[in-house]
């Protein structure tokens, strides 16, 4: 791969303002992961390998209440379901093969999604350089985040309570965001009342539950026809 | 603290994460222009994103007062109010659970 600058110079300057969302929301994590008591290294480590903000906040919550393996994966699966749908338009944008490819859906977050959708695509040879370099700046800032949230956090515990709510926030955030497009207000309130008769009945697995709700609701309005 | 599961967790995690992020890449590239897809993909997320905005609020501590009751809710009102007036996905996040965490440990809710 020929070295060109101003594609990587453009994609930095466009995944700034990532930094001010990343650093900051990290941080958060980082602190509520260190008051778990495990070494603030594993932190970093998970923005290295997992790189997605509502599983590592859900993670949390998770390894304190010593869940499975197995119950950590299906959750997280659901969770990051919507990536399923992000996935769709940014097919034709990334390239088909090689590692840059890998490493571009590895690191497709809600962030870089809008970043890499709400702008043009770039002009060859510049395209692959330049998602690159964007996603490549959006993941220092997650792990820079983490590192200082954890780090920080292990040497001089300060009080957390209440941190937690980010996470409610950041899906508050992601509904606004999804509301922009949406047409019928027929989803929300089926959705609302999957969510609390599925915690009325099983409330352990009541996340599961309910967006398999959701699928089966979605799936048998459009076979019978009706566009919503 | 024991390190391995720890470790193993990020790894499940990770697992599925990636699966989610690669599976339409690997699995939609003949079906992606099917009605059926388009129309899923048009509702989906945002029910997702009811779903997850209710399991998020239950799952918070709740210590049995009104007032924590009360904070949860307006805190949740903010971020929407906030995020709907302004945009600023970083704005709405912080102000809000800076709100929360106020109530909590400045007020004692």
């Amino acid at each position: 791969m020929t070295f060109d600058r101003a594609p990587v110079r453009r994609a930095i300057v466009d995944s700034a303002p990532v930094a001010f969302g990343y650093v900051p929301l990290g941080t958060a994590f980082g602190v509520l992961f260190a008051d778990l008591g495990y070494h603030w290294i594993f932190s970093p480590i998970a923005a290295l390998i997992v790189f997605a903000g509502s599983a590592q906040f859900l993670a949390v919550g998770l390894l304190a209440a010593g869940a499975s393996y197995g119950e950590a994966f299906l959750a997280t699966l659901v969770l990051n379901a919507r990536h399923i749908f992000y996935g769709l338009s940014v097919l034709d944008r990334y390239p088909d093969r090689g590692w840059a490819r890998w490493y571009l859906i590895f690191g497709l977050t809600d962030e870089t999604y809008a970043l890499v959708t709400a702008r043009p695509v770039p002009k060859e040879p510049d395209r692959v350089p330049y998602y690159l370099t964007l996603t490549g700046f959006n993941q220092s800032y997650w792990v820079l985040g983490c590192t200082m949230g954890a780090a920080l956090q292990s040497m001089f515990h300060f009080r957390s309570d209440g941190f937690e709510f980010a996470l409610v926030a950041l899906f508050v955030v992601l509904l606004i965001e999804q509301l922009k497009t949406l047409v019928s207000r027929w989803p929300l309130v089926t959705a609302a009342t999957v969510s609390v008769l599925a915690f009325v009945l099983f409330e352990a697995q009541f996340l599961v539950v309910a967006i398999a709700a959701c699928l089966v609701v979605v799936a048998l309005r459009s076979m019978g026809g009706e566009r919503g | 603290m024991d390190s391995q599961y720890v470790l193993l967790m990020f790894l499940a995690m990770a697992a599925a994460t990636f699966m989610t992020r690669a599976a339409p890449f690997v699995l939609l590239t003949r079906v992606r222009s099917h009605p059926f897809l388009r129309g899923v993909s048009a509702i989906l997320p945002a029910m997702i994103m009811v779903v997850l905005v209710f399991f998020s609020l239950v799952t918070l501590e709740y210590t049995g007062s009104l007032a924590r009751i009360l904070l949860t809710v307006l805190a949740a009102v903010w971020t929407a109010f906030i995020h709907w007036m302004f945009g600023h996905a970083l704005v709405s996040i912080l102000s809000a659970t800076g709100l929360y965490v106020f109530g909590i440990q400045i007020l004692g809710f």
